[in-house]
C-alpha cells in the first residue's frame, strides 16, 4: 500500500511499464555447448580430480598462491602450469599497469620538481609498452646517486643502441629471484625499490620501483610454466599471450606464419586439458586460442571467424557482429536495434547472448547431471562474464575502443562473486591507468595486493598518479 | 559435492518471491517513465549548493558541466564547447560555445552564461562550499562575442580544462543577479540545459527530456522516489515497479546477480563511514573516553550484523580504515592499524584512568550516569540496516546508558553540517568522494570558510598545522606525507570513530540498455539509455 501511495502521488503517467526482455536466441551450437568445461564437468563422476582437492578448493574461494602451492603436491602438471600461467598473466598485466601509470606521471602530467630518475622509469615504460619515444629518456641518469640505477640506465641505452633485441638487460632483477621451482609465488626483494630525490630543497623522497621486476616475476613463472609440465599442452602459452604484448615471451604464443594484417591466418589450435579450463573464463580451448589470437596483431583480423567451430565465445562474437558499412546490425540474433560500431559488433547483442549463453549452460549442466544444482549458476557466470570480456578485446582489436570499452564496463559488471577473475581485473587496471583513470584502478590493486606477491610494486606509480590527478583536479568537497 | 555445495550461499530469493506477491498490483500505477529509487530526496537541484551526493547525482541530470570525463575512456569531453583554447600562456582560456543550444525556459545558451556563473561563484553574496573551492582557481571571465568567453584562472595550470567543471547556471533565469542564495526557487524547478528538465516536488523527482542540440535522451521521462526497505525497493524492481536502484545494499547484491531479468552495476565512489564524537561535551571532551569508545565497538561484529559481510570474507564491499580515507586510497596511512574486534578490558581501563566510576554498570562522570545521544543519517538505514540499533547496543554492552534518533537528510544539511547539532554526542553518516579527496572542510577549525563541514566544531592544532601542510605543498610527495600525518592524528584523537568504506552498487532491469554509470556523477551517459525491445 505504501508503494501504490508513493507511486500514485508522484505524478507519472499511466502508462504500461516497459515490457521485460525477451531471451534472446543463442547463437551457439548444442554441439557447442556441450564441449564447455561447464557441461563436461557437470556430473559428480567427471570432477574426479577436482573434487576434494586442496588446490581447486583455494582456488575457488580466490586464494590464488595456496591453490599453486596444493597443485604442485597433486600429480597434476597441466594445473600447475596453468596456475603459473595465470601468475605470469597478472605479472604481465601489472607491468603494464605500472608502465601506464609512469607514463601518466611524469610524461602526460610530468611537473618540473619530479626527480631527475623518472626519465629512467619512462625509458623502461617505454620498453613494456613498447614506445620508441620514451625508450629516448635512457641515458640521462648517469649522474644518479642512487644505487644501481645509473648502470641500468646505462645497460638500457646501449641495449636500444644496439637494435633493442629481445633480450633485456635485466639479469641482476632476475638474479635477485629464487630459483625456478613450480608451486611457488615468490615476491620482489625490497632492495630492488628506489627512493628518487625531488628537485626541490627539500629532496623529498620518493619511492619508486624498477618496472622490470614485474617483467621478472613474469618470466619466472613463465619458466615455471615450462618446468611444471614440459611441453605443455599449448593452454598456457595462450593463456599469457593473451595479456602479454607479442614477443614479450621467448615461447611466443599460437602464431600463425604471416605478416601483420594477413587474414585470415590458419586457426591456432590450442589443446586443452580440463586443469587448463576448470574454473576459468574461457569455457573451451577454442576460446582461450581466440583470446590469444586477438592480442597479436597478426592474428586478430581473422580470429573470430577461425574460432567459429571450436569457440563458443567466436560464434558469438560473430553473431553480433556486423560489417561495420552495413546500413543495418548483425542478423540472426537480438540486436535489432543496436547501432553499428566500428568493429560492427553490438554491445546489446553480446549482452543478451551473455545472458543465452549462461542460460543454456545451466541447462547441458543440469541435463548431464540429471538435474539442476546450486553451483551451476557459478560454473556458467564464468561465461557470462567470459565471452562479454573476449568480445571486448575483439572491439579493441579492431580499433573500436568506445565499443570496446562499453563491453569491458560491462564485463567488470559480471566479473564479481565467484566469477572475479584477478587476471582480468589486472587487465582492467592496466587499462583504466592508460586513460589516466585512478579511482578503480586503484580499489582492483588494492583488492589483489595482499594476494598477488610483488603486486606493491605496480601499486606505486598508480598511486602516484591518483595523487597527481588529485591534486590538478576540479576543486570538489566532501558530499553525504 | 564438496566445496562448491559448501561454498554456495541460497540466495533470499524465496523471501523476495514472497514479498513479491504482496507487490504485483503495484506495477499498473507506475509509467513507462525510468522510474528509480535513489537514497532520499534532493535536498536541492541548485548545483552551487549539493551536499549529498543524492543532490549531486539529480543535477547532473539537469545541468551541464562545461568539461567532464568520459566514463569509457576518461577522456575530457564537452557537448558544450566547440573549441577550446589556452590563451595567456596558462592563464586563461577561451571556450568558443556551439551555437543553437537552449536552456530548458527556451532561451539561448552563450557565452554570457559562462562568465555568469565564474562571476556567481566568485560572488562572496554566493555562500556555497561549491563557489568557494573555485574561488581558489577563478580569477574571473570576460565575454568576447555571442559564443565565446575568456575565462581568466588565478595562476597558469598545464591543464586549465580540468578546472572548467562546474555546471554551467543560466543568467537570464537567475536575473543576473550573481548573490545565488541556497534558498531560491531555482533550487526546486531549476532551469538547466542538461538532458531533463527537472522538477522537485514533495514525494519525489520529475525528469522530463529536453531536446537540444547537444542532447537527445533517448527516454523521455525519469521518476526519481526515495527508497525505503531494500527488500521492498528489490522487490518492486523484479515485479518492474521501478526500473533502478541507486545503491543496492551488500546482503541483497547476490539476489540481484542470480536474475536474469536484473544486472547489478558497478558505481565507482569512495564513500567511507564514521561515527563523529563531540569532542566538546562532558566526558568526551577527554581523549581516553573516545580512545575507550573506539575499543568498546566490535567492529566485525557491526559488519557482519548490519552488511552481512562475514568475518574473513574476500572482496568484501565492506573494508574498515583507521582515518578519514578508504585503504585503497595513496592518501591512507597504511600503518595505523584498523581496531576490528572489541578490548572491554582496555577500554574500561582508559574510562577508569580518566575518571569514570562504573555503577552497577552504568559509567557515571562527576557523579552523573552517562547518557550518549546518539544521532544517524536516516537514509544509511537503508544500506546498512539496524546500524544505529546495533552500535547503540554495542555501546551501551560498555556500560553507557543512550538515547537513538535518526537525521533527515534535510536537518542533516541545516543543523548537522553547520556545525549546530551540539545535543548530540555521537553522529553516524558517510562522506563520499570521487578522485578529489580533500577532507580539509571535515576537519579544520571552523573559521570564516574554513572547516564548513567540521560537524562537532572540532578543533586541534595539529590537525590543522597537517592541513595547512597539505595545502602548502609544492609537490605531491609533500601532499601526500602531510595527508599520512593528518591521517596519524586524527587516529590519536579521534574527533571521528572510522568505521569502514562501503563500495556502493547499483540494480537495473535488463530492459534498460545502454546504461553505462559514470563515477561519481553517475547520470553523465544518460543520453545513451534506452529501453531494450
Amino acid at each position: 500500500m505504501l508503494l501504490l501511495g508513493v507511486l500514485a502521488c508522484s505524478g507519472e503517467p499511466a502508462q504500461a511499464p516497459p515490457p521485460p526482455l525477451q531471451a534472446a536466441k543463442i547463437a551457439v551450437s548444442d554441439a557447442l555447448v556441450a564441449q564447455t568445461w561447464q557441461v563436461r564437468l557437470a556430473p559428480d563422476s567427471a570432477r574426479g580430480s577436482f573434487e576434494g582437492k586442496a588446490s581447486w578448493t583455494a582456488y575457488f574461494k580466490g586464494d590464488r598462491v595456496a591453490a599453486l602451492q596444493a597443485i604442485a603436491t597433486e600429480n597434476d602438471p597441466a594445473g600447475v602450469a596453468r596456475m603459473h600461467a595465470e601468475f605470469a598473466a597478472m605479472y604481465e598485466e601489472a607491468a603494464l599497469m605500472a608502465a601506464n601509470s609512469v607514463k601518466q606521471d611524469y610524461a602526460v602530467n610530468g611537473q618540473p620538481t619530479d626527480p631527475v630518475e623518472t626519465a629512467y622509469l619512462l625509458g623502461e615504460a617505454g620498453v613494456i609498452l613498447d614506445d620508441a619515444e620514451l625508450m629516448k629518456n635512457f641515458g640521462k641518469c648517469g649522474a644518479s646517486t642512487v644505487p644501481g640505477l645509473a648502470k641500468r640506465d646505462a645497460d638500457w641505452k646501449k641495449w636500444v643502441q644496439d637494435g633493442a633485441s629481445a633480450n633485456w638487460p635485466t639479469e641482476d632483477i632476475a638474479a635477485a629471484l629464487p630459483t625456478v621451482t613450480p608451486g611457488q609465488a615468490p615476491a620482489i626483494p625490497s632492495a630492488l625499490g628506489y627512493k628518487l630525490p625531488e628537485q626541490t630543497p627539500e629532496h623529498l623522497p620518493v619511492a619508486a620501483a624498477d618496472l622490470m621486476t614485474l617483467n621478472a616475476l613474469a618470466l619466472w613463472h613463465f619458466a615455471a610454466v615450462s618446468k611444471g609440465e614440459p611441453g605443455g599442452t599449448g593452454g598456457e602459452s595462450a593463456i599469457m599471450g593473451a595479456h602479454a604484448p607479442p614477443g614479450w615471451f621467448p615461447k611466443a604464443p599460437p602464431q600463425p606464419p604471416g605478416p601483420a594484417g594477413a587474414s585470415p591466418a590458419a586457426a591456432p589450435t590450442v589443446a586443452t586439458s580440463d586443469s587448463t579450463l576448470f574454473l576459468g573464463a574461457y569455457t573451451t580451448g577454442g576460446d582461450l586460442a581466440l583470446d590469444a589470437a586477438l592480442r597479436d596483431p597478426r592474428t586478430a583480423s581473422g580470429a573470430v571467424a577461425a574460432h567459429v567451430a571450436d569457440s563458443p565465445y567466436a560464434a558469438i562474437i560473430q553473431s553480433c557482429t556486423s560489417s561495420p558499412t552495413a546500413s543495418t546490425p548483425a542478423s540472426g540474433t537480438a540486436s535489432a536495434s543496436s547501432p553499428v560500431t566500428p568493429s560492427g559488433i553490438a554491445v546489446d547483442c553480446i549482452l543478451d547472448q551473455s545472458a543465452a549463453l549462461g542460460t543454456a549452460i545451466q541447462d547441458g549442466m543440469a541435463k548431464a547431471a540429471g538435474g539442476a544444482q546450486d553451483f551451476h549458476r557459478f560454473f556458467a557466470d564464468d561465461a557470462r562474464a567470459g565471452v562479454i570480456r573476449v568480445a571486448a578485446n575483439a572491439a579493441f582489436a579492431a580499433g573500436d575502443t568506445d565499443t570496446g570499452g562499453r563491453l569491458r564496463l560491462n564485463a567488470i559488471d559480471k566479473a564479481v562473486g565467484k566469477a572475479y577473475d584477478p587476471v582480468f581485473a589486472l587487465q582492467v587496471a592496466a587499462w583504466d591507468a592508460g586513460n589516466g583513470n585512478t579511482v578503480r584502478a586503484t580499489e582492483m590493486v588494492h583488492a589483489l595486493v595482499d594476494q598477488i606477491p610483488g603486486l606493491d610494486v605496480a601499486r606505486i606509480p598508480l598511486d602516484a598518479l591518483h595523487v597527481r590527478l588529485s591534486r590538478s583536479a576540479a576543486p570538489a568537497v566532501p558530499m553525504h | 559435492m564438496s566445496f562448491f555445495q559448501n561454498s554456495t550461499e541460497l540466495s533470499s530469493a524465496a523471501r523476495l518471491t514472497l514479498l513479491g506477491v504482496g507487490m504485483v498490483a503495484a506495477i499498473g500505477t507506475t509509467g513507462a517513465t525510468l522510474n528509480f529509487y535513489e537514497e532520499s530526496l534532493p535536498s536541492t537541484l541548485d548545483p552551487l549548493y549539493a551536499q549529498s551526493m543524492v543532490d549531486f547525482r539529480s543535477q547532473e541530470l539537469v545541468f551541464d558541466r562545461i568539461y567532464f570525463h568520459s566514463p569509457i575512456d576518461n577522456q575530457l569531453i564537452s557537448r558544450i564547447v566547440d573549441k577550446g583554447e589556452v590563451a595567456d600562456g596558462g592563464k586563461s582560456f577561451r571556450l568558443t560555445l556551439k551555437q543553437g543550444l537552449k536552456w530548458h525556459d527556451g532561451k539561448p545558451l552563450g557565452a554570457k552564461d559562462v562568465c555568469f556563473t565564474v562571476a556567481a561563484m566568485l560572488d562572496p553574496g554566493t555562500t556555497s562550499p561549491i563557489a568557494e573551492g573555485y574561488r581558489t582557481v577563478l580569477a574571473g571571465c570576460d565575454v568576447e562575442s555571442q559564443y565565446v568567453a575568456l575565462v581568466r584562472f588565478t595562476k597558469v595550470f598545464h591543464n586549465p580544462q580540468e578546472r572548467l567543471g562546474f555546471a554551467l547556471m543560466p543568467s537570464d533565469a537567475l536575473g543576473g543577479k550573481t548573490a545565488i542564495s541556497p534558498d531560491l526557487d531555482f533550487s526546486v524547478h531549476p532551469v538547466g540545459s542538461g538532458p531533463y528538465k527537472g522538477s522537485r516536488g514533495k514525494r519525489g523527482v520529475q525528469f522530463e527530456a529536453y531536446a537540444n542540440g547537444h542532447h537527445a535522451a533517448t527516454i523521455s521521462n525519469a521518476g526519481l522516489s526515495e527508497g525505503g526497505d531494500p527488500i521492498v525497493q528489490v522487490t518492486t524492481l523484479r515485479n518492474n515497479g521501478v526500473q533502478g536502484i541507486i545503491a543496492v545494499p551488500p546482503p541483497l547484491r547476490a539476489d540481484v546477480s542470480a536474475s536474469d531479468d536484473l544486472q547489478l552495476k558497478s558505481y565507482d565512489l569512495r564513500s567511507w563511514w564514521f561515527i563523529a564524537v563531540n569532542t566538546k561535551k562532558g566526558a568526551l571532551a577527554d581523549k581516553r573516553v573516545r580512545k575507550a569508545l573506539d575499543l568498546s565497538l566490535d567492529r566485525t561484529d557491526l559488519r557482519q550484523l548490519s552488511i552481512g559481510v562475514k568475518p574473513g570474507e574476500q572482496n568484501s564491499p565492506c573494508e574498515f580504515i583507521s582515518g578519514p580515507f578508504v585503504q585503497s586510497s595513496p592518501f591512507y596511512n597504511r600503518a595505523i592499524p584498523t581496531h576490528e574486534k572489541s578490548d572491554k578490558a582496555a577500554a574500561a581501563q582508559l574510562l577508569t584512568d580518566a575518571g569514570l566510576t562504573s555503577v552497577g554498570g552504568h559509567w557515571q562522570y562527576k557523579g552523573q550516569t552517562v547518557t550518549l545521544n546518539i544521532g544517524m543519517l536516516a537514509s544509511l538505514d537503508n544500506e546498512a540496516p539496524d546500524l544505529l540499533q546495533q552500535i547503540s547496543n554495542q555501546i551501551g554492552a560498555a556500560g553507557f546508558d543512550r538515547q537513538e534518533q535518526r537525521v533527515s537528510a534535510d536537518d542533516w544539511n541545516r543543523r548537522v553540517l553547520t556545525g549546530k547539532a551540539t545535543e548530540f554526542d555521537l553522529l553516524i553518516g558517510k562522506w563520499s568522494f570521487g578522485v578529489v579527496e580533500e577532507v580539509n572542510p571535515i576537519f579544520e577549525t571552523r573559521a570564516g570558510t574554513k572547516g564548513a563541514l567540521n560537524i562537532f566544531n572540532y578543533s586541534n592544532a595539529d590537525v590543522d598545522n597537517a592541513i595547512a601542510e597539505y595545502n602548502a605543498a609544492r609537490t605531491d610527495t609533500a601532499a601526500n606525507d602531510a595527508y599520512h600525518a593528518l591521517h596519524s592524528v586524527l587516529a590519536e584523537e579521534l574527533p571521528y570513530l572510522f568505521l569502514w568504506k562501503l563500495d556502493t552498487k547499483s540494480a537495473w532491469r535488463t530492459e534498460v540498455r545502454g546504461n553505462t554509470i559514470s563515477p561519481y556523477f553517475y547520470w553523465t551517459e544518460v543520453d545513451s539509455w534506452k529501453y531494450g525491445t
